[in-house]
Formats: structure tokens, sequence, C-alpha cells
């Protein structure tokens, strides 16, 4: 069954204050996901894999085209209303960020409740169940109390990942999960991945490790082919 | 998923003599949306915000709200009296400066049941304890309830202000600049206790602010006002990562970095 679909999506950015420049990324993307595969976005750096993945988040907007979800009904992400892509945002389509933006001042901990009290998820076991996320991630219980926004790189990986794999979503949109990770830390998050995909998720990836990506992704596409010619 | 549309507006204009105040502004607010509106002085926000909670009557232009009882109406044209009941008992007004929102006169306690009091609630203790609930849910300390506001510091001023005016369980809450005049150290808390209590709550919401952070962090959707226009709506987050308009691009490439 699809669950994401683009059709003839296109992507330009025009720098209105440097002289009006016209970037051309992305051209005539036509294609389909299907529930519960494990998409690898590939493409050299710069190619545009993290504005693909914005834009199915509808935090990047498509300059033309269409970018349907199947949620009960078929959503255009590309053009609803917000509310709707907030709904979407909230219970069906999670998507962890290179980087982890978070308000400071609010602990580790506050920041993985709050996917759960967002999918109104949240009871009496889930401090329970967050607990045993972040010690599976090895962030150490000292930290759980502290804002992680002066925790290391890849422990602030590690919160964000955990502040989205927590929530009960559909559809995860994966930006480099296991960039700044150490070994036993990337192993980690893969087999958290792959129990993502034993339960039926779809997940769209962007990861440059090609063991990584044999061991997980059951497709990929390659983004080469939506260049433009005129660039 | 069928959420209700509360406030329609379409092609509200005000004009101050022959100066733009705001022109031709069309939007809807969906209940439990939170509305940003961004721009720098003088872009015509703060006259808008005005237009739309009943402070100044526009030169032209249609809103129409509907609440939880009585159907859409079309707030422009309602009689002076219903318009003043509605602003008291169903609008929420957050005022920058929280000392023109308080009353300095009576205690924090007192200026959290006077809001109470104008729907009708009389019972001493239940007034009582409203007020405690409300301090501790906006981080302050219970025990304070007698005293005044001029014994609190800025944020708290801010907190009580917020307490005030979330208490009497309002439909639509409009915050002008609510963290403008806040030290850094309790901005952040005190938009983390906006946060999560318009969570719980699920308000609806109309904020004005020059600040993006604030925005990104409070907000659902955003205008962009620019020369009392509005010339970017949309899903915050994409406003501001991926902006259209030659305006919006300048706007959220002018922040400084720390």
């Amino acid at each position: 069954m699809k669950i994401i679909e683009l059709k003839n999506v296109n992507k330009k950015f025009i720098l209105h204050n440097q002289k009006g420049i016209v970037l051309n990324v992305l051209k005539n993307i036509n294609l389909e996901i299907k529930t519960g595969e494990c998409i690898a976005l590939v493409g050299k750096s710069g190619i545009g894999k993290s504005t693909f993945l914005k834009m199915l988040y509808g935090n990047y907007l498509p300059s033309s085209g269409e970018i349907n979800i199947y949620n009960n009904n078929k959503i255009n992400i590309a053009n609803s209303l917000e509310h709707q892509i907030i709904n979407l945002r909230k219970y069906f389509i999670g998507y962890v960020s290179q980087f982890l933006r978070v308000l400071p001042r609010v602990p580790t901990i506050e920041i993985v409740s709050d996917t759960l009290k967002q999918q109104s998820l949240f009871d009496e076991h889930s401090l329970i169940k967050i607990k045993k996320l972040l010690s599976e991630l090895n962030i150490q219980e000292s930290m759980w109390n502290l804002s992680p926004l002066t925790f290391s790189g890849g422990e602030q990986q590690r919160v964000n990942l955990a502040k989205t794999l927590i929530g009960n979503y559909s559809i995860l949109l994966l930006d480099e999960p296991t960039a700044s990770l150490d070994d036993m830390n990337k192993s980690i998050v893969i087999d958290m991945i792959k129990s993502k995909l034993k339960k039926n998720v779809t997940i769209i990836v962007i990861v440059h490790d090609n063991k990584i990506r044999n061991e997980i992704c059951t497709r990929e596409i390659n983004l080469e082919k939506y260049i433009p010619n005129d660039n | 998923m069928n959420i209700k549309k509360i406030m329609h507006v379409e092609n509200l204009t005000h004009f101050y003599g022959n100066q733009i105040g705001c022109k031709g502004i069309n939007f809807d607010l969906y209940k439990g949306e939170i509305l940003g509106i961004v721009g720098e002085s003088g872009s015509g926000k703060s006259t808008l915000l005005k237009c739309l909670s009943g402070e100044i009557s526009p030169s032209a232009g249609k809103i129409n709200i509907s609440l939880d009882q009585g159907g859409v109406k079309d707030f422009l044209s309602l009689p002076e009296q219903e318009k003043r009941q509605l602003m008291r008992s169903m609008w929420g007004i957050v005022h920058q400066n929280p000392r023109d929102g308080l009353n300095l006169r009576i205690s924090a306690g007192g200026n959290i049941a006077e809001r109470l009091l104008n729907v009708s609630e009389k019972n001493y203790s239940f007034l009582r304890n409203t007020g405690k609930y409300w301090m501790k849910k906006t981080e302050m300390d219970p025990d304070r309830i007698d005293e005044f506001p001029l014994s609190f510091s800025g944020g708290m001023q801010q907190r009580l202000q917020i307490s005030k005016i979330l208490s009497s369980n309002p439909q639509i809450v409009f915050m002008d600049e609510p963290t403008g005049g806040l030290d850094v150290s309790v901005q952040a808390k005190i938009l983390d206790t906006i946060k999560s209590i318009v969570r719980d709550i699920n308000v609806t919401m109309i904020i004005v602010t020059h600040d993006l952070a604030v925005v990104r962090f409070l907000t659902d959707k955003l205008l962009v006002m620019k020369d009392g226009i509005v010339v970017e709506t949309g899903l915050t987050d994409r406003v501001l990562d991926d902006p259209q308009h030659s305006y919006t691009q300048l706007l959220t490439s002018s922040i400084l970095q720390v």
C-alpha cells in the first residue's frame, strides 16, 4: 500500500537579496513509497537529499507538484492548511534533523516526554519507558535532568533520536541519524531502526555509510536523476 | 479530523488619516491554533492586533467569529455592549508591559480572581484555590498570593498577567510581545511555561512579536508583515526555513548568531 507519493515535484530556491539568483535543485520527481519500506536517499553532497526530506515534512515548499501522504485520507503536504500539517506531524510523521533544536533550560527528560504528551500517550508507565530508552542510548542518568544544549554532539544526536523514536509514528524521516556516533552507539541506533521496521514503520533515511545502508534499507532512491539539466 | 474555524478575517484595513496602518489582511484561525504576526516596528502588526482584539475599529473589512456558544457572528457590527462583554469574558489580552494588564492596587490573587468575577464566579474559596492553582501552573510560589504585583520581579509580573488571563478560560488570547521587556534568562522559561499550558488547555492564540525565536517555539503559523500588508504566510517553520518573499528572506538572514 502506498503511503507517500510525489507527483511532478520541482524545487528551486530564488535568492531575492542576492541578485535574484535561481538555484534549480530537484526536477520532475515522480515516485511512490510503500508502507514498511526503508528507503535510503543517495547522491553526492549538496544534491538535495536534506531538501527532499524537508519537503516530505512540509518544512520546505516544493516550487510545484504534489506530495501526497496517505493517512486515512490523502493529504497533499505541499498544499494543505497549517493545522492539517501540524496534526500529521503530531501523530503520523516524525523527523529527526541533523541538529537538535530545543528551548534552553528544558531538561532532557521533559523534551522526550513532550513527544508522548503531544501524542496523548503519556501515562504512568511512560517515565519508565523514557528512562529505558535514554539508558539504551547511553545517556547517563545524571544527565536526564539537564538541558541537552550543553551536551556533546553525539549525545545531542542521541537525545534528538530519543525525542522522535519514543513516539508512535507511521513514517520516520531521518537525516544522518548516525553521523556523529561512535561504533557502539551506531549499532544501538541501527537496532532501534530495525525494530521500528518490524512494526511496519516506513523509514526514509539519509546515511552515507554503505554498510549501514545495506543492513537496514530495502531500496535506494538516487537523486542524481532528478538534477535539472540547466544547472 | 474536523477542526472548527473560530475566526475569519477578510480584507481588514485600517488607516490613520492618510497613513496606512494595515491593509487587505486575510486569514483564518482554527481552534487550538497559535498564530504569530511578525514584522519590524511600523509594519502594522500592532495595529492589526488592536483591530482583531477590538481595541480599535478598523476602517474596512470583516471579522467573523465563531465561539463555543452563539454560532458565527460579525464581530465588527456587534453592539458596543456585546463587544465589551465578549472582550471581558472570552478574549484575553496579554500586554507587553505586565503593569498595563495588572491591577497594581490589588493582590496577586485578586488579580487572578478579577476576571473570574466578571464571568460571575463568586465563591471565595473557589476563587482563592483557582488563584493558587494558576500561580503554581505558571511556576510562581502560591504562598505569595496575597502580595501585591509591585513586589514581584518583571518576569513574575508577566507570569501573573498570564495566570490572570488564562484562568478565566478565554477562547482567544492575544499577546503583544509577551517576552519583550524580560531578561533573556527568564524569556526561555516563560516561553516554556506558555507552551506547556497551551498544550494542556488547547487555547487559541495570536502573538505579535518581532522576535523570530519566540515565534519558532510558540506558533503554528505565521503572518509576515511589511508596510501594512502581509507579504508571506504559512506554517511557521516553513516560513522561517524556506522563506519565499524577499522581505522574509531578509528578515531570516538578519538574525545574529550568538
